[in-house]
């Protein structure tokens, strides 16, 4: 059904050849019957079922419950259309926070929240599409329980300026790792296409509270698909760090994780040294190498992983630039004490 | 200082020194934890509850836990403390987090010490290098030696420091050791972990001393017996907590508000005086002011002093309402007072709408605006 406010047919009621007039809080409506043009796709059938179960759910709600409802929804409106606000019923809001928490992976909830919530809009740094690489970058955090909302839509002429109503949902539970959350499988199982170099793709971005379903402002904004090679130097430098992904195999640590987009003047370390055999240093080797501004020394300590053993050590951390066979970071120690694998954590001042 | 609103440990108060930045926080504390309390027992991380903290989230920094074992032979105290790291992190602006570990419980009273940077991640902004000043003892104290590649960085708001403390002469090794480092700040106080060597009474640890810095200089008064020289590793915050969050304002013992008078102490000229009651309250700072004044008239202000205040507050300024006092006169009052400098309550100026000299009296609350 699509209901379009009408001031055109004011005090109209009644249904005529698909046409619905109705008077709705002092609004006129006109609905026109509609009927799918095509094949639903899973996603959709989820989201109906789940709507119409929601729907239905409302009618078992004891009186009470239906009344705080109504009582909550008073303080809420909906959408602003000719400059009037519509007001929600209690069924308009249960329907509509549920469908949220649903939507997020959380149960139907039956007691209305206690207020309405006031929720921040999304913020993000970069927002990088380019056919095998969706990310965003630099999400302003949000604590549980907030989740992140994304939506995209499928890469349209550079052109067009407003398709965001073409979005659709890619994930409506993204979990950032630190600000930074890749959504390319989440693109391509929900759009079935890969974004395609050149062209736009609309985004929209909310955080919904999964506790009450109420969910902020959407931000909406528009990015160039641009290629692989252009993508990778932009997450590159975005946020420089080195994993367990992108060191060489020849390197004696594991679980690593080094991170210099600090803000700080510290350089981050989360890594389990193993030490070369018959030495106590440890090596990293980033295939990427390493750039001449981290060239220095830094210190950290860590500590015994083995059981039983508690030793502290004290590394001096160089990072260097090297031919042979390439930069490295190296850990001296690399061990504490006899311990085979050592935790370091923290961080280190770059000098 | 930031003052804990409680754990769930059992610890009590917990007194912490910060330097809070926009995307990391500087913490430094020591506390003791009694292993056998019932809270301790049943936490499976052990948390604190501050006012508020700068940044929502940390990723996981090094704290240091020790406990102590003295023995007595022969009416000589012999020491074999130890300690390890523990892992902490910041989980939301209100909740410090630590790992819970129990490898020491059976040694009685546990110390913490944190004295650690906690940094955020993937903040759009890279490290970049600091100095490195070299880690030398004060001129009168000749025994002290440090590392070759001891380093301290020395930063508006926190020193790290990164040294281990030797002793060149055997005279002084067993004495308490009382020196300065050249160049380090004045204005750190603070009780830090000291870690080095091991004993046979407790293989696979780390010997702990505690070092303790007070107004810049470090004394070390009893260290492990096998002499072993105690390592530091620590960022220090600088200061009396030199910043904290202010939109969450600490609160004065006891009365639960902060208050002050504020005295025209240039001059007592009755033509150019304010002498009002302030006070403020926690959360959202709201600022009342009782009193009276005379007007320095809307084209000048009044230099104002606070004869008292229970708490610095930060630089911002208020507005209030007020009436005239002159015999016949309704007019309104309005007052500005401006806290000029941050935490210098010798900079403060007020402004009055009335003419020159008129008296008035000011009754008012209005939101203090952060400047």
């Amino acid at each position: 059904m699509i209901a379009l406010p009408s001031i055109a047919f004011g005090g109209f009621s009644g249904s005529a050849k698909g046409v619905t007039a109705r008077q709705v809080s002092g609004r006129s409506i006109l609905s026109l019957k509609c009927w799918p043009t095509g094949m639903a796709t899973a996603a959709q059938v989820v989201r109906r079922t789940s709507m119409a179960k929601i729907t239905k759910s409302y009618k078992t709600l004891t009186t009470l419950q239906q009344k705080e409802w109504e009582k909550l929804a008073a303080h809420t409106t909906g959408a602003s259309v000719f400059g009037q606000k519509a007001q929600l019923s209690g069924m308009n809001l249960y329907v509509r926070l549920n469908a949220n928490r649903v939507m997020a992976g959380e149960p139907i909830i039956s007691d209305a929240p206690a207020q309405v919530m006031a929720i921040d809009v999304a913020s993000c740094r970069d927002i990088i599409v380019a056919p095998s690489i969706v990310i965003l970058n630099g999400i302003k955090h949000q604590a549980f329980p907030h989740k992140l909302v994304v939506k995209m839509s499928a890469p349209v002429s550079p052109g067009i300026s407003n398709a965001w109503s073409k979005t659709v949902i890619l994930s409506s539970s993204v979990e950032d790792d630190w600000g930074g959350a890749d959504v390319t499988e989440f693109y391509t199982k929900a759009i079935g296409i890969s974004p395609i170099v050149g062209q736009k793709v609309f985004v929209e971005l909310y955080w919904v509270d999964t506790v009450t379903g109420f969910t902020g402002e959407p931000v909406k904004t528009a990015v160039i698909v641009m290629t692989d090679e252009e993508a990778g130097a932009a997450s590159r430098s975005s946020r420089q760090r080195i994993t367990e992904d992108t060191i060489s195999e020849d390197s004696t640590v594991t679980e690593c994780e080094i991170e210099f987009s600090t803000g700080s003047p510290v350089i981050y370390f989360d890594l389990v040294s193993q030490g070369e055999t018959g030495v106590s240093n440890s090596l990293v080797y980033p295939e990427g190498g390493i750039p001449d501004d981290f060239i220095g020394t830094s210190y950290i300590i860590g500590r015994a992983k083995d059981e039983g053993k508690y030793d502290i050590t004290l590394s001096t951390v160089t990072l260097a630039k090297s031919s042979y066979p390439s930069d490295y970071i190296r850990f001296t120690p690399g061990k504490a004490g006899g311990a085979t694998d050592t935790e370091i954590f923290g961080v280190g001042v770059l000098l | 200082m930031i003052i804990s609103r409680e754990n769930n440990f059992g610890a009590g108060e917990i007194k912490i020194q910060a330097y809070q930045a926009s995307n990391y926080v500087v913490l430094n504390t020591r506390f003791t934890i009694d292993p056998a309390s019932e809270a301790y027992r049943s936490a499976e991380v052990l948390e604190i509850t501050v006012p508020g903290l700068s940044i929502d989230r940390s990723a996981v920094s090094p704290v240091f836990v020790a406990f102590h074992d003295r023995r007595t032979s022969y009416g000589t105290i012999f020491g074999y403390d130890c300690c390890t790291i523990l892992k902490s992190w910041i989980k939301d602006p209100y909740t410090i987090c630590i790992e819970k570990f129990d490898k020491f419980d059976s040694y009685g009273t546990l110390y913490v010490y944190i004295a650690t940077l906690y940094p955020q991640l993937n903040q759009g902004v890279n490290v970049a290098k600091s100095t490195k000043l070299a880690v030398q003892a004060s001129d009168d104290a000749p025994y002290m030696s440090f590392e070759s590649d001891a380093a301290m960085v020395v930063n508006e708001h926190w020193v790290f420091l990164k040294c281990r403390l030797g002793c060149t002469q055997s005279a002084m090794q067993e004495k308490m050791w009382d020196f300065g480092i050249k160049n380090f700040p004045s204005d750190v106080n603070i009780e830090l972990a000291g870690f080095g060597g091991s004993s046979q009474d407790h293989t696979n640890k780390t010997g702990f001393s505690e070092v303790r810095i007070k107004d810049g200089r470090f004394i070390s008064n009893f260290r492990m017996s096998q002499g072993q020289n105690p390592t530091i590793f620590a960022f220090i915050v600088r200061g009396d907590n030199s910043g904290y969050p202010i939109d969450i304002m600490p609160k004065a013992v006891g009365d639960g508000i902060l208050s002050a008078e504020v005295d025209d102490a240039l001059s007592w000229d009755a033509s150019r005086y304010l002498k009002a009651t302030l006070e403020v309250g926690g959360g959202p700072f709201f600022f009342s002011a009782e009193g009276k004044g005379g007007s320095s008239g809307p084209s000048s202000s009044n230099s104002l002093k606070f004869v008292y205040n229970s708490h610095k507050m930060p630089k911002g300024n208020g507005y209030f309402y007020g009436r005239s006092l002159k015999s016949g006169s309704l007019a309104i009052a309005f007052s500005y007072f401006s806290m000029n400098s941050e935490y210098d309550s010798s900079n403060v100026t007020n402004i009055c709408s009335l003419p020159s000299r008129e008296e008035y009296e000011v009754f008012d609350t209005c939101l203090y605006l952060y400047s």
